[in-house]
């Protein structure tokens, strides 16, 4: 046991050490863009140590006041169990964010040598263990205890400190559990694609939950909402002990309350649960060892003839490479959200307006709400296809392999792009204007036309501004991946998303508010400028563009490797 | 070339020359200082160890990766110069592949015919043809990425003779392919040699090479140890004449044929 530990921990480190030495020859950009990758995961930890120590030093103020009064008893009992709840969640998606088809590599290499089915799974739940999430609330969970005894009660210490660490097996168990059903799940191509597709789109929606409920409260008086809402979550029904965040929390109460009298059946709720917990967590990982990962199976799938448009303006061999790719993409998780997520946020955005919005206008101002719905259609139309838009050269490796073997010029590779693209944006910014108009039917026919305007113009830069990033700063991404895997590089990420917001603005502004005390073409008129000026900047950025492509071909194609 | 000589007209005019080609790493040659001379309607097999860089020079060859040194002449042009006119006469399977994951079979052969501007009838011919030789006729509708690896091979190689290039370029197109797809690539390669295409083939299967190349070179270390017609070459030297003792003999590796790991028995 002791032997596979060091074993996988000396490999862990060998592939941190290698990732970082290489022979290939990388350019001063390249080496620029890896310091800058390696940057983020140290600015997180530089975000989550102090949120760590943070919860600790909350953990050990609660404990040492948490038999001074109902107050402190109330708060106690509602941090643990937001915290805890949150945690919990985090371990079930987190391994599923993580894992994905095709994960499955190292687990497959271990199953080969002789280590028992036992010390694998051990392992599994070690690493789940090593979970960020799981680290940062273990010293909240150690310094409570250590409060509670600095208070001069080490019975009731040693019993939290005991439901701490039976609460985090749990947590753990909980993870290993996620990460072999989410294994198991994405065994088949199809399948992990549509289950991805459904949890990125759920996980995204439910970013906006909060603000909702909130907007309930607002109408009421937030004293009596708030001892409510104190109450609601202070009285836990007795079933949902069963859950382990819900009862860490009970126990606390109990042990405050009733003295402990009922602290050893949380005790031995919590027992249990580690048990039931380990026997379905090894049933979950074996029966993932049993059963391969395998494609979708190649044969006697349908032969129906493709279509292939032919497109106005640009010839058929950029015409074919913008429709290879288009369809390639279009068939990635991240090509399906970009379609989907777009209309769904407007309708979300829509309820957020009619409640809020309107009031924090100053009142000699008019808003169109159609149009100004339209309009931040386009803007999420780009903010969900940035992820291919910024990394355009590294999201499809074979397919810039492909660009670079067959008869074709840099400059149609480009084009061919940029029609990618404009074939995926399309469709979604009109359907958000058809939806925008549905959803408020308002402003004159001009604010709508400027609609469709904007959208050229942020397209015609950003597209290009997409390409020029993405030579720069590619990052080998996997479009079917749901978590951080898809993404573009963090500094194109930030940029892109920036740029993007800045393009969309100015002919929003002209298309929303720009009415006031002047003729009505005036708007129209700017707003043809501004496409006039887009296109030239177009123009500009291309030439930039080819430049790189040439002079980073070799980069390009190593990088979109993941090289 | 040889001066003089009318290189537009002859028929003779070798399909590849390097002269010096060489390709490095920061300080490793991966290639160090090639001439190769592959002549028109052979078949060339370019063997050597893993590692030789075979697919080095096959990338330096075909655009994938710029040389760092020396002179490259494809079908009597620049490369360097004339990137689209070599592309256009040329079709390859390198060593990944490049085939987008995302299309079906069909759609990839397609797509090849669509952007070197084939009619539209010819596309599908040509296709259904070349899905019905390779055995993927079944698998013409599903997705690359469930392809297996040699289905992928196989498509790829689709791909590259789809607009029937003049010379083709296969880096290990054997590996990895079951027997009796080898054996029809095989003869369908021979009879594109006999119809004057050429064929540049690395692999580091002997037996393979030996049936079917007419011309031979062997690189080791980044080096051309040997070059010339497959006949010529084994009976080189006064040797008895199989491509293994050529190739152990140039390579230089594998000398001690008693190996043992006392250990392993
Ligand atoms: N992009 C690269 N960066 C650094 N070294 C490389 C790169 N590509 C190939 N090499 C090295 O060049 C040598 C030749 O590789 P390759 O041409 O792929 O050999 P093979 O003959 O097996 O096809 C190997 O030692 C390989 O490690
Ligand atoms: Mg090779």
């Amino acid at each position: 046991m002791l032997r596979l530990a060091a074993a996988w921990a000396w490999m862990r480190w060998r592939l941190a050490v290698n990732s970082l030495s290489r022979r290939r020859r990388n350019d001063g950009i390249e080496t620029a863009s890896r310091i800058l990758a390696i940057l983020v995961p140290v600015l997180f930890i530089l975000i989550t140590l102090p949120i760590a120590a943070g919860l600790g030093l909350g953990g050990l103020f609660l404990g040492k006041n948490l038999f001074e009064g109902r107050e402190m008893q109330d708060t106690a009992t509602i941090v643990t169990r937001l915290v805890l709840a949150a945690v919990t969640v985090a371990m079930l998606i987190a391994p599923v964010l993580r894992s994905g088809f095709g994960a499955g590599v190292t687990i497959n290499r271990l199953v080969l040598m002789p280590v028992s089915r036992h010390a694998l799974h051990l392992q599994q739940i070690v690493s789940a263990c090593t979970d960020p999430w799981l680290l940062g609330i273990v010293p909240a969970l150690v310094l409570l205890p250590a409060g509670v005894a600095a208070s001069g009660r080490p019975g009731a210490a040693g019993v939290l400190l005991l439901c701490g660490a039976l609460t985090v097996m749990c947590l753990a168990l909980i993870g290993s559990v996620a990460a072999s059903g989410a294994a198991l799940l994405f065994r088949r191509r199809q399948r992990a694609e549509l289950i991805s597709l459904i949890l990125i789109l759920a996980i995204t929606f439910a970013a906006f939950l909060p603000p909702f409920f909130a907007d309930r409260a607002e109408d009421r008086d937030t004293e009596v909402e708030f001892s409510l809402k104190v109450t609601a979550l202070k009285s836990i029904p007795f079933w949902t002990r069963a859950l382990p965040s819900e009862n860490y929390a009970g126990v606390v109460s109990d042990l405050v309350q009733t003295g402990g009298s009922r602290a050893t059946a949380g005790v031995a709720v919590l027992v249990v649960a580690v048990a039931l917990l380990y026997l379905l967590s090894l049933a979950i990982f074996q029966r993932r060892l049993l059963i391969p990962e395998t494609g979708g199976g190649a044969r006697g799938s349908r032969t129906g003839e493709p279509y292939w448009l032919q497109l106005p303006l640009v010839s058929p061999t950029v015409a074919a490479m913008g429709q290879a790719w288009f369809r390639a993409y279009t068939r990635t998780i991240r090509g399906k959200v970009a379609w989907i997520a777009p209309p769904l946020f407007l309708v979300v955005i829509n309820l957020l307006w009619s409640r809020n919005l309107m009031d924090v206008l100053p009142g000699s101002m008019v808003i169109y709400k159609g149009p100004m719905l339209a309009q931040f259609g386009i803007l999420l139309t780009f903010l969900t296809l940035n992820p291919i838009l910024l990394n355009q050269f590294a999201v499809d490796a074979g397919g810039l392999s492909a660009s670079f073997v067959l008869p074709v010029s840099r400059l149609q590779v480009l084009r061919g792009k940029q029609i990618t693209l404009a074939m995926m944006a399309a469709p979604v910014v009109a359907a958000n204007i058809a939806l925008a108009a549905l959803l408020g039917r308002d402003g004159p026919l001009l604010a709508w036309i400027t609609v469709p305007l904007n959208a050229v113009a942020v397209f015609a830069v950003l597209g290009i501004f997409g390409a020029n990033l993405s030579v720069l700063l590619p990052r080998a991404a996997d479009l079917n991946s749901i978590g951080n895997a898809s993404n573009p590089h963090p500094l194109s990420n930030f940029v892109g998303t920036v740029v993007t917001a800045l393009l969309v603005a100015p002919g929003a502004a002209l298309g929303i508010i720009g009415w006031r005390g002047l003729p009505g073409w005036t708007p129209m008129a700017l707003l043809l400028i501004w496409i006039m000026l887009a296109f030239f900047v177009a123009r500009y950025l291309e030439r930039i563009t080819m430049e790189l492509l040439d002079k980073r071909r070799e980069n390009l194609l190593a990088l979109a490797r993941g090289k | 070339m040889i001066n003089g000589m009318d290189t537009t007209l002859s028929t003779t005019d070798p399909a590849i020359v390097t002269r010096a080609l060489v390709r490095t790493f920061d300080d490793f040659r991966a290639v160090d200082g090639i001439d190769l001379h592959v002549p028109r309607g052979s078949f060339y097999g370019f063997l050597g160890p893993n590692g030789a860089g075979k697919s080095t020079t096959i990338k330096c060859l075909t655009g994938l990766l710029p040389p760092s040194g020396g002179d490259i002449e494809i079908l009597g042009l620049d490369p360097l110069q004339e990137p689209l006119a070599v592309k256009r006469q040329v079709g390859v399977v390198p060593e990944d592949l490049a085939l987008i994951e995302r299309l079906t079979g069909l759609e990839t052969l397609q797509f090849v015919g669509r952007v070197y501007g084939i009619a539209r009838e010819q596309i599908r011919d040509r296709s259904a043809e070349l899905l019905t030789l390779m055995d993927l006729t079944d698998a013409a509708g599903s997705q690359v990425v469930d392809y297996s690896h040699g289905m992928r091979k196989k498509i790829a190689l689709s791909a590259a003779l789809l607009p029937a290039p003049r010379l083709l370029f296969l880096d290990e197109p054997f590996e990895g392919i079951d027997a009796v797809a080898s054996r029809q690539i095989r003869s369908l390669l021979r009879s594109y040699t006999a119809g004057g295409g050429t064929v540049f083939l690395t692999s580091h299967i002997l037996e393979i090479v030996e049936k079917l190349s007419t011309h031979i070179g062997i690189i080791h270390r980044g080096r051309l140890v040997a070059q010339g017609s497959t006949a010529e070459l084994k009976t080189a030297g006064g040797r008895s004449g199989t491509l293994e003792e050529l190739f152990l003999d140039r390579v230089g590796a594998g000398a001690d044929e008693d190996a043992v790991l006392d250990w392993l028995s």
